[in-house]
This record gives structure tokens, C-alpha cells and sequence, in this order.
């Protein structure tokens, strides 16, 4: 098991290398890094200077070996825009994220597990469909278009919760609505399949047999098994949320780090977005590798390879 | 002194508090909450070239000049006096008295230190446009200094206002710490720097007062929101005070409302269309080098709609590649082009396109206007696809020759004379897509002299060119407007630089 | 905006694939098709957005293009019938142009991105699912490996890179999007034909002595048909989605065209004080998403041995 981890780890560097190779080159090809830096008052001959001055007139192969040779050593380089290092920089955004992520996951569990039980429960009626169409509705609606017009209703017409910014649990809630809602009919999907074949094997018929209430049954029995693969899914949908957040995070002003990434892209300041990239591409890797081992640990059925 | 967040991130995350939303600072807090839609990486002037960072500037920094903004006139800020000493050499004495926000006395030595730190290309500076007149600063005594500049510069008094001082001791910690640790002499000093949170600038009371005078309000409170609607959200449900570049249909709506003042100051920006006339995008096949093609595109957009329609209140059309509160930008004897789509269509026809062609359209900002733009020309058979970018993608287009119709935005880095606009498009820079040897000439003649007449005269023959052979279609000036608390007491000013300095709450 | 979906990997693909064992001869299927409510409402909507989109022309009362800049804002009729404007009844926009005209083309535009980006990735996902899957081994290691790597690229911001530099145009709103879905295609043609090339007819075919393009071409292909629909639904209803966010950060399909995107990206300005700007186009797009939605999970049902478990 440690070595498949090992392995998953060292692919995932390498994805990493392949991924900011990319990206470096996309960044550098037709944007201009010396015109963003001398910003738009700048005379052309700012420009050379500053082009000069940061060693931009250098290949771009030549400044991509000195990053990655820089990477590889552990230092991810200080951004060309902010007084920072690139790790500190990620790091002082990342909560803001995580925040919002986790409690997107929170969200999008509040939405599913419900949704998805009552829809196991009542099997092929009515109640089963208008289940799935509440989740499904999530992922329908474009996000911002969402979080625009939550920002309308329950900011600006109802006055309950605050429009923009970071500062308490209750910024936090429309983004959150809005991430989390979008993850949602992944979730409730699985959540009803599982508790589906819960509720039909012989173990629960046993329960039934025994007498005990329909409620215990679900929620004790039922429930615990159903629930395992959604646990693990929720590792995944974690790290979508990460490194998924941009546009939330533009519509509810907040700065995390998928606000960071536009921003960056956008600047051309190329050791940040590469540093972004190289982190959600780690937080994939070891994410989807949590939800594996925990499909493995907690139901052994699936340990067939 | 600086307080900054820089937590682990699962310790600030799990910080994040629980509870109510925060509780909203209120006019009788004295505190007055600013929010833009960027914000300045880097808090230094010298290294950053953003709108928000030009004021952060005015507010923490001080210059030897000041332009008094309702007179226009040139006033001693950091010096006491200054007198020109040669062609190439002012001398300043520094007033006394002045105190940094840490408490070091600033006098002559750290404008040579200012000065030298900007020219040495060590140091990395961005912002090179406050010292690029310049070639070197010699101490004379401790208040006194010497500014050299390479040649003969008309416009030095403007210049001087531009020339932020930075105490010796925060030089020495070059561009990281003077971002993270701003040290300043201005009526605010940043007292917190919450990276992606918030800025706060608190009054800083042991200041020499100057031109600028002293501060009224305690404490400014900057946050960066990206959104506009968000902007506007935040205003009417009271979580910011003051907000800029409002949209003129928001304007409108805003002003309906209670408790919020809508005000549009002018400002030296101006909206063009540049057009290939020099071929430089090849001259095959180029509808751009035909006069009669540039003055159909004229002819062709309705300023006065899209003024009166979408530009809004505070814009006028215009008709040269300058604003006409610039010095030199004369507007008699040029030739003007009323709209007319027919006009126009007869024009393409005789230039041999009767069913018009199609062309891309470069442009990064202003997106609605662009497109009415599009509208206009499509109107009289021309089409025109928006090629949509960012500001580096567009200029380096530009400069490299791609770009056949380009939709731009020009500030004139908010000075008032034509040499900062006509001539910094119509001179030969990279910028020139015209490339017109006459109008180079001309302006060249304006730029040098320095007698007003004899400027005047130059720049009166370079407009008539320029007009008369339709090299641009000039568009409109660009109004901004703001939107505040109608408790406060604010003054827009024409350089798109607030002071908030000068601001105060009615008690 | 996040794509749980896509990037939720093994698990959440299981999803669409265990319900794609081997697929039943079509004749069989046919009754579900009639049973399943839902798959003839989502038919039905899509079809007439559909017949919208193409016959265009024949159903906007104004040209989309049109500007008429002192016509500009007139609310619906159903919104404030004293300000509207019977040649314009469901307004106009910004400038002034005829708001049902621009959501009638808009639907072209906005079918045309999900389309054509399910045609680009479905072809660069089938061919490296089919590969991988049907000759294993090496072939099937670097398959995975591509799909690790796609997997671990966060799609909004690779897009936005790629506009932002690019430019956004149609076709490279199309191309980009194209490149970064094929994932999920490639994970369910992979694991649909490994399966299926341990079916005896299959075996059989081989035994026969029929070349490997014919045993693909003629054996597996038809049967991932249904898997292939399925995939492609949810991966057009994805790239209307990701054009709109495009749109909204100013990288998506470029003015004049109207995209619902666009459409929504250009309202949002007016947003607080004419709602009804931004909302139009916004439900426009949830219908088609869902209607989608509904399609692929309506044929998968149907197509599924024992229907929906």
C-alpha cells in the first residue's frame, strides 16, 4: 500500500512538471510580462528597461529551467507583483479557500444526503424525481448567475446575510450555497444508489425481520453502508472545490487562491500561477488517493485492483 | 508597527470567526471604507503603476510640488523653494520639520536617495515614469538638493509633483519590505496590510501639513472587490462608503436612492480609434491606408448617441486625438466629422468597398462601447469582430504592427498638456501606428519649444493633419463617476486621483 | 466554477459506467424509451430549442445585430406594461437591440459550443478509451497516465490561461473546451470496451479471423453507442456552462455573437436594477442544461439491462 502511494505521489510530480511546462509556455507565448509589470502609463522605453532589469529579454526556455531548477530544489520563486514569496503567498490564500471549500462540502452534503435517502426510500415515485431535479437544478444554473442573483435576494432585498469579503462563517454562506450546490447531484446520486442496494440486500430484509423501525433501520444500518463511497467521493469533490472556486470567488470579492490564479494569469506573473498549478495538481493527486484508500479500508469488496 | 496576517493556513482558517457580521464602521467612528476593482500587488509607488496605488501614493507620500487641483496651480509641498539653476539643474531646499511615519526626520538626502534608489536598475523599479526626466540628484547641504535632468524639460513643475519622496530607511529595505512595510511621510500612514482582506490607513498626526493640509478623517479602510454588482450591493446595504467608476446606467438608478450621492468629475481620458493608415499590417488588400475608408469610419459612429446613450453624463464627443482641456489641443480649424451613415457609405463605395469588409477589432477595456462601435460600423457594411484581450496583449499587438482598428483608452497619465497625448501617439514610438512624417515634424517642433506660442502654433498645424486625413477616429472624453454615502463630504477631482485628505463626514 | 463531475475520477464514473454493462440488443430497449416520462419531456424541450436555434431566422422578429441605441432598456411586457414596447416584446438590451431576436440566435451559438465541444473531446476521448481498453498493456498505461495528467489540470483556470492569451473567439472557446473534456470519455469508453472485448461475439469475431479495425468498426463501436450519447450529453451541458463562465470573467465568445453566455455576462451589469436582463437568458440556460441532463440520464436509464437500480 505505501509503495501504490510512493508511486501515486511520484506520478504526481511529474504530472506537476508536465503541467507547469504548459502553463509556462501558454503564459509567455503572446502576453507580455514587461508591459504588465511597467503597467499602462508606461513609454515604451519603460518597458525595455524593466524587460532588461528582470531578465526577460532572456529566452523563455533559459527562465523556464531556472524556475523548475529552482522547484525541484523546493523554492517555487517570489512573485514578480507581490512582496512574496510565491509559498508564502499561497499560503496566506489558502485558508479563504479551504474555508469556502469545506464548507461547500458541508453544503453540498446538507443538500445530497437528504435528498438522496428520501429519494432511495420512495424508489420510482414522484418524490424520487423532484429529489433528483432539486440537486440536479444546482448544476444546471450558471454559478455566478447564481451567486449574482443570491447577492440580489438574501444581500440586497432581504438584508440577512453580508454581499462581499471573508471576515465571518456568514461571509461564507452564498459562496458556499453556490459551490456547494453545483457538487450536490454527484453526491445525492451516489448516496441513493448505495442506500438502493442497501436497502434490498439480505442484511437490512434481516433487520427488517427483526422488527425494528423503519428510521433505525435507515439511519443506523442503511445509512452507515450506503455512505461509505460517498465519503470517499467527498475527498474528490474537496479538491473540485479547490481548485474550482475562481469564479465564486470574483462574484463574493473573495481572495483565495482561485482569485489569486486569475489575478496571476492575467498579470503574466508566471512563478505564481505556476505554483498554483503544481499545488491543485498535488491536492488531486493526494485527494483522489485518500478517497481510494478510504473505498479500500472501509469496504474491502473493492480491494480488487 | 504594520500589522500582517500571515497565519498557517489551517490555524486562519479555523480563526475565521464564528458570530454576527461584523459590526459596520459608521460615519460617527470617523472611518471612511473605499472599495476599487484592483488593487496595487505592491504598496510602493515605485512599484506599481495602478490607479489605486497612484492614490495610496497621494496619501502616504509627499512630493516637492503639489498641483492645487481647484486652481491648477503649482504650490511648495516638500520643498520651501525651488529655483532653476541652468537649462538642465533645479534646485530645491526641503522645508524642515517633516517626520516619517517611523519617526525618522526626512530632508534632502532622502530625495537624493529617492532619486538614486528609482535610477539604479538594481533595484528593479516599475513605476519609472515619477524619475525617467531625470539623471541624477547631488546633495548640496542636508535641505538643499540639486535634480539633473539629460536635457532641456519644459514640463518640470508637473513633474516634481510626481516625484514621491521615500525615507532612507525604508530604501534600504528595497522593493519586498517597502511593499510589505510602506514608510511614508503622508497624511496617512498604512497601518495594516491584510493581504486579499483589507488595507487600513490611519491618520498620521505628527504631519507637516504642506499644501495638502491636514487630514479630517480617522481612519481609511481600502478592499479590493472585483465585481461590480457587488460594489454597488455593499453601498446600498451600507458596507462601504465610498465607491468610483460606476457605470452610468447604475448611476442613474443610483441616484434615485436615499441616503447615496452620485457625482461625475471630468478627467483627461479620451476614447480613439486607431486605424492602420501606414500599413503596417500589410499593404495589401488594407482598406485602412485609403483616406476615404478612415473618414467613412468617421462619418460612421454616432458619438453623440453613444455619448448621450452609454458614455453618460460628464462626456462630450470628440473630434482630436487629444482632450481639450490639454494645452496644445486646439480645436479650430480642424476638420470634423459628423455622423452620417449614408456619408459614409458612399465614401466606402468610391474607396471601392460598396459592400464594405470585414476587419478585426482590437480592444481591452470599455467592452459595451466597443460593441457599439461594432453596431455603428456594421451599419454602414463594415464588420468589424471584437478581438478581446488584456492590456499587454493589446499593446504588444499594437507595437508589434498587428493590429488594423484598435479601440483604446488613454489617461495622458493625468497631465494636462498635449505632449503626454498627441505626441505620445503621433511621434514615431512604438505606439505609432501611423507613422505620418509631417505630423512627427510638427509635434516634434511643439514638443521642443518652449515658448507657448510658438508650441501652440505646431501643435494648431499637427491637429489640422491629423483630422484632415482622418488618421484616427477620435470617439469621446471619459467621465468617471462615483457613488458615496451622502454623509460625506467629497470632491471629485479632473486627475482621477480621490482625496480622501480632503474629505470629511457631516457631523 | 468547479466540474465536480468530470474530475471526480474513478468513483464518481462508476456512476455512468456500472449502469453500462454490456449492452442488450437495441429491440429490447425500445419499451423503456416509451416508459421513461422524463427522457420525452427533456426530447420534446430540446427538440424545439433545437428547431429554434436552426430556423432562427424564421422565428426573430428583429435581426439580433441591430442596434438601436434610443431604444435601449425597454423592459418585457410582462414586467412593466407601461414602459414596453410592442415591437419588442421581450425587450431590448444595452444597446438598444430586440432581446427575444438575440435569445433566439443565442441559441445557435450556445448549441454550437456544447456540440461542437462534445464532438472535439468525444472523438479524442473515444479513440484513446478505445485503444486503451481493447489492446491494454502499454498502450492502456500511457492512456492513464494522459488521463491522470488532464485530470490533475483544474479546467477554469486552464481555460482562463488559455483564453486570456488566445483571445476567446468561437472556435477557440470550442477547441479549448474540446481538449479538456475528454476525460470522462476516454474513462467510460476504456473500462465499456474492456468489458465488452471479453464478449463471446466479440471473441468470435476475432476467432474468425476479422482485423482489428473491423472488430472495432463493427463489433465494439456500436455497442458503446448509448455510453457514447450519455457521456456526450453531460459533456455538452458542461461546456455551455464553462462558455457562460468565460463569459462572465469577458473570455467567452465574442460580441456581437449572442451566446446565452454572453447574454448573461453583458446583463449582469444591470442586474440590481433590471433583473429581468440577466435572468432571461440565465433560465434559458438552465433549461437546456436540464433538458440535457434529463436526455442523458433518460437514454441511459433506458438503455440500462435492468433499469434504474
Amino acid at each position: 500500500m505505501l509503495r501504490f502511494a510512493l508511486r501515486r505521489l511520484l506520478l504526481a510530480l511529474v504530472v506537476g512538471i508536465a503541467v507547469s511546462a504548459i502553463a509556462f509556455m501558454l503564459l509567455r507565448i503572446s502576453g507580455d510580462l514587461a508591459i504588465a509589470l511597467a503597467g499602462e502609463d508606461a513609454s515604451p522605453a519603460d518597458v525595455e528597461r524593466i524587460r532588461e532589469q528582470y531578465g526577460l529579454n532572456r529566452p523563455v526556455i533559459v527562465q523556464y529551467g531556472e524556475w523548475l531548477w529552482n522547484a525541484v530544489r523546493g523554492d517555487l520563486g517570489r512573485s514578480l507583483f507581490y512582496p512574496e514569496s510565491v509559498a508564502n503567498l499561497i499560503m496566506t490564500r489558502l485558508p479563504v479557500t479551504l474555508t469556502l471549500s469545506a464548507m461547500g462540502l458541508v453544503i453540498a452534503l446538507l443538500i445530497a444526503l437528504p435528498l438522496g435517502i428520501i429519494a432511495a426510500l420512495k424508489r420510482n415515485t414522484w418524490i424520487d424525481r423532484a429529489a433528483l431535479g432539486i440537486a440536479v437544478m444546482g448544476q444546471a444554473m450558471p454559478n455566478f448567475w447564481f451567486g449574482l442573483l443570491m447577492i440580489f435576494l438574501f444581500g440586497l432585498a432581504l438584508g440577512w446575510l453580508p454581499v462581499s469579503g471573508s471576515e465571518t462563517i456568514w461571509h461564507f454562506i452564498m459562496p458556499a450555497v453556490t459551490l456547494g450546490w453545483f457538487s450536490a447531484p454527484v453526491l445525492m446520486r451516489l448516496t441513493r444508489g448505495g442506500m438502493v442496494e442497501v436497502m434490498t440486500s439480505d442484511y437490512i430484509r434481516t433487520a427488517h425481520a427483526k422488527g425494528l423501525p423503519v428510521r433505525v433501520v435507515v439511519l443506523k444500518h442503511a445509512l452507515r453502508n450506503a455512505i461509505i463511497p460517498v465519503v470517499a467521493l467527498c475527498s474528490v469533490q474537496f479538491g473540485n472545490m479547490l481548485s474550482g472556486s475562481v469564479v465564486t470567488e470574483t462574484v463574493f470579492a473573495l481572495q483565495g487562491i482561485g482569485y489569486l490564479a486569475w489575478e496571476a494569469i492575467s498579470r503574466r506573473d508566471f512563478p505564481v500561477v505556476q505554483g498554483i498549478l503544481l499545488l491543485v495538481a498535488l491536492f488531486y493527486v493526494v485527494l483522489t488517493l485518500i478517497a481510494d484508500l478510504l473505498n479500500a479500508w472501509l469496504d474491502p469488496r473493492i480491494r480488487r485492483g | 508597527m504594520i500589522k500582517r496576517r500571515s497565519l498557517g493556513a489551517l490555524a486562519a482558517a479555523a480563526a475565521i470567526p464564528m458570530g454576527a457580521p461584523a459590526v459596520r464602521a459608521q460615519p460617527a467612528e470617523n472611518t471612511l471604507r473605499w472599495f476599487s476593482d484592483t488593487e496595487p500587488a505592491n504598496m510602493s509607488p515605485y512599484f506599481n503603476s495602478t490607479r489605486e496605488g497612484v492614490i495610496f501614493g497621494f496619501h502616504v507620500w509627499d512630493a516637492p510640488l503639489y498641483r492645487n487641483t481647484q486652481t491648477g496651480e503649482y504650490e511648495m509641498h516638500l520643498a520651501e523653494s525651488v529655483r532653476v539653476v541652468d537649462d538642465t539643474t533645479i534646485e530645491l531646499r526641503i522645508r524642515e520639520g517633516i517626520v516619517a511615519h517611523n519617526g525618522d526626520t526626512v530632508d534632502a538626502r532622502d530625495v537624493v536617495a529617492t532619486v538614486e534608489f528609482a535610477l539604479n536598475s538594481e533595484n528593479q523599479v516599475t513605476n519609472l515614469g515619477r524619475t525617467r526626466w531625470l539623471s541624477g540628484a547631488e546633495l548640496v547641504d542636508n535641505r538643499t538638493v540639486r535634480l539633473r535632468t539629460p536635457a532641456p524639460f519644459g514640463p518640470w513643475q508637473e513633474y516634481l509633483t510626481t516625484l514621491l519622496v521615500i525615507p532612507r530607511a525604508s530604501l534600504a529595505g528595497g522593493r519586498e519590505s517597502m511593499g510589505r512595510e510602506p514608510i511614508g511621510t503622508g497624511p496617512y500612514r498604512v497601518s495594516e496590510i491584510s493581504p486579499g482582506q483589507r488595507i487600513v490607513f490611519e491618520r498620521f498626526d505628527r504631519y507637516f501639513g504642506g499644501a495638502k493640509g491636514q487630514a479630517e478623517i480617522q481612519r481609511l479602510i481600502f478592499r479590493r472587490v472585483p465585481e461590480a454588482n457587488t460594489r454597488i450591493a455593499e453601498l446600498l446595504t451600507g458596507g462601504v462608503d465610498w465607491v468610483w467608476r460606476v457605470s452610468p446606467d447604475q448611476a442613474r438608478n443610483l441616484q434615485r436612492r436615499r441616503g447615496v450621492t452620485v457625482i461625475s468629475g471630468g478627467t483627461v481620458r479620451f476614447h480613439y480609434l486607431q486605424m492602420d493608415s501606414a500599413g503596417r499590417t500589410g499593404r495589401e488588400n488594407n482598406p485602412m491606408m485609403d483616406i476615404r475608408v478612415r473618414r467613412a469610419i468617421n462619418h460612421a459612429i454616432d458619438r453623440e448617441g453613444i455619448v448621450r446613450n452609454l458614455v453618460g453624463e460628464g462626456s462630450d464627443p470628440l473630434h482630436t486625438p487629444c482632450h481639450p482641456d490639454q494645452f496644445g489641443c486646439v480645436q479650430d480649424g480642424i476638420t470634423r466629422y459628423e455622423y452620417n451613415p449614408q456619408r459614409a457609405r458612399e465614401l466606402l463605395a468610391e474607396a471601392g468597398f460598396p459592400n464594405g469588409f470585414s476587419v478585426d477589432m482590437a480592444a481591452y477595456r470599455e467592452r459595451p462601447w466597443g460593441e457599439a462601435i461594432i453596431g455603428n460600423l456594421r451599419a454602414v457594411g463594415i464588420t468589424a469582430n471584437l478581438q478581446w484581450s488584456q492590456y499587454d496583449a493589446f499593446q504588444r499587438a499594437t507595437r508589434e504592427g498587428q493590429v488594423r482598428l484598435a479601440y483604446g483608452s488613454w489617461g495622458s497619465t493625468s497631465l494636462f498638456d498635449v505632449a503626454n497625448s498627441t505626441s505620445y501617439f503621433f511621434r514615431g514610438s512604438p505606439d505609432d501606428i501611423n507613422r505620418d512624417p509631417e505630423v512627427m515634424a510638427l509635434l516634434e517642433r511643439g514638443d521642443n519649444a518652449t515658448d507657448p506660442a510658438a508650441r501652440r502654433e505646431a501643435y494648431t498645424a499637427a491637429m489640422q493633419r491629423i483630422t484632415e486625413q482622418a488618421f484616427w477616429a477620435p470617439l469621446w472624453t471619459f467621465p468617471l463617476t462615483y457613488a458615496h454615502n451622502a454623509q460625506l463630504q467629497f470632491t471629485p477631482t479632473a486627475d482621477e486621483v480621490p482625496r480622501f485628505y480632503t474629505a470629511r463626514w457631516n457631523r | 466554477m468547479a466540474r465536480p463531475t468530470d474530475q471526480a475520477g474513478l468513483t464518481d464514473m462508476s456512476d455512468i459506467t456500472t449502469n453500462q454493462p454490456v449492452m442488450p440488443p437495441l429491440k429490447k430497449r425500445r419499451g423503456k424509451v416509451l416508459g421513461n416520462s422524463g427522457l420525452i419531456v427533456a426530447s420534446v424541450v430540446l427538440g424545439a430549442i433545437v428547431l429554434m436555434a436552426i430556423f432562427a431566422p424564421l422565428f426573430a422578429p428583429h435581426d439580433p445585430y441591430t442596434q438601436v441605441l434610443d431604444d435601449r432598456l425597454i423592459p418585457p411586457f410582462f414586467i412593466d406594461p407601461e414602459f414596453s414596447d410592442p415591437r419588442y416584446p421581450l425587450g431590448t438590451d444595452n444597446l438598444g437591440r430586440d432581446y427575444l431576436s438575440r435569445l433566439i440566435y443565442g441559441a445557435r451559438i450556445s448549441l454550437l459550443i456544447g456540440f461542437l465541444t462534445a464532438l472535439v473531446s468525444g472523438v479524442i476521448g473515444t479513440v484513446l478509451g478505445v485503444a486503451a481498453g481493447y489492446f491494454g498493456g502499454r498502450v492502456d498505461t500511457v492512456v492513464s497516465f494522459l488521463i491522470t495528467t488532464r485530470l490533475s489540470l483544474p479546467v477554469v483556470m486552464v481555460a482562463l490561461a488559455v483564453v486570456a492569451i488566445a483571445g476567446g473567439s468561437l472556435q477557440v472557446v470550442v477547441l479549448v473546451l474540446g481538449l479538456l473534456l475528454w476525460d470522462r470519455f476516454a474513462v467510460v469508453m476504456r473500462s465499456a470496451t474492456m468489458q465488452l472485448r471479453n464478449q463471446e461475439y466479440v471473441a468470435a469475431a476475432q476467432a474468425v479471423g476479422c482485423s482489428t479495425p473491423r472488430v472495432l468498426v463493427g463489433e465494439i463501436l456500436p455497442n458503446l453507442i448509448p455510453a457514447l450519447v450519455v457521456v456526450a450529453s453531460y459533456e455538452m451541458a458542461q461546456a455551455i456552462l464553462l462558455e457562460a463562465a468565460l463569459s462572465f470573467l469577458g473570455l467567452g465568445v465574442q460580441p456581437p455573437l449572442p451566446s446565452w453566455g454572453l447574454m448573461v455576462a453583458e446583463a449582469k451589469e444591470f442586474m440590481l436594477f433590471d433583473p429581468w436582463m440577466i435572468i432571461l437568458p440565465g433560465v434559458a440556460i438552465c433549461v437546456l442544461v436540464l433538458a440535457i441532463n434529463l436526455l442523458g440520464d433518460g437514454i441511459r436509464d433506458a438503455t440500462a439491462p435492468e433499469g434504474r437500480t
